[in-house]
């Protein structure tokens, strides 16, 4: 077990300089370097920057050296917090991010959870009842659901909200809350508006579950161990959910690894839509702005926690398993 | 028939016209259709035939735990229940299984209790992600009234029992960590732990190599001997049988075509189908180039022959077996029967 | 097999007997190719059946779009904006049954509110025609004509049946048109993701070792980070002033960067396994060489898989590069595509009150679905054992 959190957290180190290389990338992609950007932004609202600031600028980001030492020099600076500076809100860009990333985030693992809440107990349903009519609705919904493009869900939803239900423009916030400070109420108040979207970002994660909940435990109720656990006299209900529901969901909640990113993925354009104040507005304002700091940080910070995310549930699932406990098989 | 205590017998279980069907959409399959044999207290009935004749269907029908799509649709089960009375005296009482809910409290605590089951894939029968002792424990506290505490020691006892080393440590071992001989040792440990009147062992060995297929067999002969155990082995090896078999039955497409004491079986094998069946086995000091290979196939299942099943394979074939018309069950000598028109006389 | 089967074991079982048995049975029923047996599992699923057709009809209607769209794409109806759909009708003011046609559109300004307001002339009537004369266009930049499949006068005004949109197109013909793009942009997308997939996936396989494990790193690292987000920075960093065409492969290769990753995996899987069967070590044996073992026995062995793969992952695509236009991050007018399209509807106020621009998103969502039940059941009917997921 511990050799397999070792070899884990290794292998992920690697991504995650992966990532560091990509979003820099991403901030060297565009034509220019970015303090000709910054300047001449600064320059069209009618601020001016001397040679002497530009100099010191250049100095912090290597921007005289060759691009490698511009990686490192950025991404150590982006280690000890400063992420350099969001031409556009003329701010550094860890004072923008910071709530955003977290809202999103929150968005985003509450989706998971609410992803696997109904998808397991309705997959389970479905397999024990195969062939009824209730397990043929669901497959059929679980079928059409899972190609549904999420941010088109959004868009219409959007539409038949504020067309037959006067529902707001979207957000995640009351008017009364927007701008007012975290407290309970409030927390309260995000929770009731985070419904819809966690519906929307869900729909084809939860629809696409169902159908692995649905064939994984087919193929485990068909397995000898069933059939011996029924021989040994249990009742139908004790056989079914102590043995092959519980073999069943292990490959279930392992897809975590890739639900995290997909979801995560969903959110960024879903929230788009609907308007919600997390990282996706904010990520497209900066990439249609060119604000490559503040892309590249919300790129780098939303990958990178994702990556943990998924590195965390591994080593959970890991310890729930006894052949990896134990090292056995893979 | 009488199959009475009169004549000798002491009989645990007793079937009767047994017929299961499962129901699909492409038609029904006649798994088990009109089955009859008795099973003696602390004796060994083998069961043989091709693969897919009904077997486990029928192994599963003794269980009473045939699960839809199939159904029981005639026939009796006849458990044979010893009680003690207060006097010490036993006493037996006769239920028909099938007529109990294959759910009910009844049917689950002799499922497990007095009968219980092993399998053929002793790894796969066990749970991938529970520990054997968890599953050995788990069948006494349902079966008798002990505390945990009480149920890891039987189970370590059982362990021991079936010659695993280090059965205290074993007990917390799961499947993956066991060899397959290992596992199908827990498996009879477990089937075996609550001391049952009736073990069905459904192709126990097959998935085993030679030497530990016969530890096997000499484990459960060990046990059988100990707990005065009924066994009901099913098994495609003809070997096995005559190792371990006082009776054996012969099973063709769902029918039983015959029940005899296994030297009758063997020496003087009466159904056509059985003598084929034989002629198939090779033998060591076996002088001809190429097995006798029994000529056609397999009927489909959903498209049964009229009249005896066998009769468009068979060689001694009379005009009347394929003719619409119920085949005898006779007696031919005491003990042995054949479902054969040949012995329509008597034998 | 061309020797007959004599048992050498001692105790040849009653279950080995029977086996043989079964392989002759089996080996006389089978008359059906491996090729009709798909297709008749194939047209036995309902669902992937209309999926396929409904795919065929979109295809064909981008194969054809000048011909099938009444009006340029460009074509602007000054004073139409937002026109709404127009009504076609059967029964004129008189109610006798008609042959399709529409009545004239007039604008209005509502006094009081100032608002705009379109009205129906209901004197005059213009017959919907076949083959109507209209836009010139040049059929595949070949043929030049103005024939349309169908139109009306152009005295009549627009003949919008979806619509027109915030500059007064005809939102109907730009659908048109906006699906060569669309349309095509998932089966450039799968086939830069098969070839990357393939090359990859078979080096990985072929070769194993440190190339394995680099691939594979490579396939981890892609997997990890959430898609999306990563498309839109790639996007983004496009030069603004590249042509639509450029940017429509460089779109292309975006969505494809991590499309290859699965197929690439299995490709591998498919190899490493193939690799240890009898016949690739017989070939082998035989003196074939690698590339012909691979070319005759591996390929085809994975052929159906192939194809369902990339005929389920082909949504996906459409899906990105409608995501990306929408948001104005990949294609951008004059291209036209569903997400250019769609960019209208980015505002819901608008939406709220001109819902027919939402139609791109329905034709999308038609795609889409119509995708998933056709490679469903193409996956159900090639490989009928294979897990329903
Ligand atoms: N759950 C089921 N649903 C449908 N048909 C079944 C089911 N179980 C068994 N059958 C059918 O019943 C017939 C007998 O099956 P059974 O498993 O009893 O054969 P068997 O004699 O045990 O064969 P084997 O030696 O291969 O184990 C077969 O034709 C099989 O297809
Ligand atoms: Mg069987």
């Amino acid at each position: 077990m511990r050799g397999y959190i070792l070899r884990r957290v290794l292998q992920s180190i690697p991504i995650l300089i992966g990532i560091s290389i990509v979003a820099f990338l991403i901030i060297q992609l565009p034509p220019g370097d970015y303090l000709t950007v910054y300047a001449s932004n600064l320059r069209s609202q009618g601020e001016f920057i001397g040679d002497e600031e530009l100099e010191a600028l250049k100095a912090q980001y290597a921007l005289d050296k060759p691009v490698y030492m511009q990686y490192i020099r950025w991404i150590t600076n982006f280690l000890q917090g400063n992420m350099g500076q969001s031409f556009y809100w003329n701010k550094p860009v860890s004072s923008l991010i910071g709530e955003r990333i977290a809202l999103s985030m929150v968005v985003s693992i509450l989706t998971l959870i609410v992803t696997y809440g109904i998808a397991i107990p309705v997959g389970i349903y479905s397999s024990i009842k195969q062939y009824t009519w209730s397990d043929h609705v669901i497959t059929l919904i679980a079928f059409i659901g899972v190609g549904l493009p999420s941010f088109l869900v959004a868009l219409i939803v959007m539409y038949l909200g504020v067309k037959y239900f006067n529902l707001g423009a979207g957000g995640l916030f009351s008017a009364d809350y927007l701008d007012a400070p975290w407290s309970f109420a409030r927390v309260i108040d995000m929770l009731k508006h985070m419904w819809l979207p966690v519906i929307v970002i869900g729909i084809s994660g939860t629809a696409g579950t169902i159908r692995v909940m649905r064939a994984t435990t087919l193929d485990e109720l068909s397995k000898p161990y069933v059939e011996a656990a029924r021989a040994r006299g249990l009742s139908e209900l004790k056989a079914v959910l102590k043995y092959p529901v519980r073999v069943a969901l292990n490959p279930i909640l392992s897809t975590i690894g890739w639900m995290l990113p997909t979801i995560v993925s969903g959110e960024t354009l879903v929230s788009l839509v609907l308007g919600l104040p997390t990282t996706g507005p904010l990520l497209y304002r900066a990439l249609i702005t060119q604000d490559m700091f503040l892309a590249a940080s919300f790129i780098l910070i939303l990958s990178s926690l994702t990556v943990l995310g998924t590195l965390i549930s591994d080593i959970l699932l890991a310890w729930m398993d006894p052949r990896i406990r134990f090292g056995g098989a893979e | 028939m009488s199959n009475e205590n009169t004549n000798g017998h002491n009989m645990l279980v007793q079937v009767k016209n047994l017929k299961t069907h499962f129901f699909l959409t492409e038609g029904i399959v006649r798994a088990v259709d009109g089955v009859n044999f008795y099973i003696d207290r602390g004796r060994t009935l083998g069961v043989v035939g091709e693969s897919g004749c009904g077997k486990s269907v029928t192994a599963r029908s003794i269980m009473n735990m045939i699960r839809p799509p199939g159904r029981n649709v005639a026939g009796q089960v006849i458990y044979h229940r010893q009680k003690k009375e207060a006097q010490g005296s036993t006493v037996t009482e006769e239920i028909d299984l099938l007529t109990l809910e294959p759910m009910s409290a009844e049917m689950r605590s002799i499922r497990g209790g007095e009968f219980s089951m092993i399998f053929q894939e002793p790894r796969a029968s066990l749970s991938p992600l529970h520990t054997i002792g968890t599953q050995i424990m788990e069948g006494l506290k349902l079966h008798m009234d002990i505390d945990d505490e009480e149920a890891r020691q039987r189970a370590i006892e059982q362990l021991q029992r079936v010659n695993i080393p280090k059965a205290e440590e074993r007990i917390d071992a799961y499947a993956h960590q066991l060899s397959g001989g290992m596992c199908q040792r827990a498996m009879i440990a477990l089937a075996l732990a609550c001391q049952p009147a009736l073990l069905i062992a459904d192709e126990p060995t097959t998935s085993l190599d030679v030497t530990t297929e016969a530890q096997i067999l000499n484990l459960m002969r060990e046990l059988q001997d100990t707990f005065h155990t009924s066994i009901m082995y099913i098994t495609h090896n003809m070997a096995v049988i005559a190792e371990i078999a006082q009776r054996v039955l012969v099973m063709y497409m769902g029918k039983d075509v015959e029940l005899a004491p296994v030297d009758a079986l063997f020496y003087d094998p009466r159904h056509p189908y059985t003598r084929a069946l034989l002629r198939s086995i090779p033998r060591i000091d076996d002088e001809r180039e190429m097995l006798a290979v029994m000529r056609g196939n397999v009927p489909d299942p959903y498209a049964l022959p009229t009249g005896c099943p066998f009769h468009p394979r068979c060689e001694s074939r009379l005009r009347v077996c394929s003719q619409p018309v119920e085949v005898p069950y006779v007696e031919v000598s005491p003990g042995h029967f054949v479902r054969c028109h040949l012995y329509a006389g008597g034998g | 097999m061309a020797e007959p089967n004599i048992p050498q074991v001692q105790d040849q079982t009653l279950a080995e007997i029977g086996a043989d048995l079964e392989d002759q049975v089996s080996s006389s029923v089978q008359l059906l190719t491996h090729g009709q047996l798909v297709l008749a599992r194939f047209k036995k699923n309902r669902l992937a059946v209309i999926g396929g057709v409904i795919l065929a009809i979109l295809y064909l209607l981008a194969i054809l779009c000048e011909f099938v769209s009444p009006y340029d794409p460009d074509r602007r109806f000054q004073g139409f904006v937002y026109l709404p759909p127009t009504t076609v009708h059967i029964r004129d003011a008189e109610g006798r049954w008609r042959a399709p046609f529409i009545y004239p559109i007039k604008r209005m300004t509502d006094p009081k509110t100032f608002e705009r307001k379109y009205v129906e002339d209901t004197s005059v009537r213009y017959p919907i025609k076949l083959l109507q004369k209209g836009d010139e266009y040049e059929l595949w930049g070949l043929i030049p004509t103005n024939v349309h499949l169908f139109g009306v006068d152009d005295a009549a005004g627009p003949l919008a049946i979806m619509g027109l949109e915030s500059m007064g197109r005809d939102l109907f013909s730009r659908i048109l048109y906006g699906s060569r793009i669309s349309l095509s942009i998932g089966l450039a997308g799968v086939f830069f993701s098969l070839i990357i997939g393939l090359v990859l996936g078979g080096l990985s396989g072929l070769y194993g070792g440190a190339v394995d494990n680099i691939v594979q790193r490579v396939i981890e690292f892609i997997r990890s980070i959430p898609t999306i987000p990563l498309w839109m920075g790639l996007a983004a960093a496009l030069p603004p002033n590249w042509p639509q065409l450029r940017v429509y492969f460089a779109i292309t290769i975006i969505l494809s960067f991590v499309g290859w990753t699965t197929l690439a995996r299995v490709i591998r899987g498919k190899f490493l396994s193939l690799r240890e069967e009898d016949y690739v070590l017989a070939a082998t044996q035989a003196g074939a060489s690698r590339w012909f073992i691979i070319w005759e026995h591996l390929v085809p062995s994975f052929m159906s898989y192939i194809l369902v793969h990339l005929t389920l992952s082909i949504p996906g695509m459409i899906m990105g590069e409608t995501g990306l236009s929408f948001l104005g991050l990949g294609l951008a007018p004059p291209a036209i595509s569903w997400g250019v399209l769609l960019k209208d509807a980015q505002k819901i106020q608008e939406v709220a009150i001109h819902p027919w621009i939402l139609w791109p998103s329905i034709f999308v969502l038609v795609t889409v679905l119509s995708f998933n039940f056709f490679g469903d059941g193409l996956r159900d009917a090639s490989d009928p054992y294979s897990q329903r997921l």
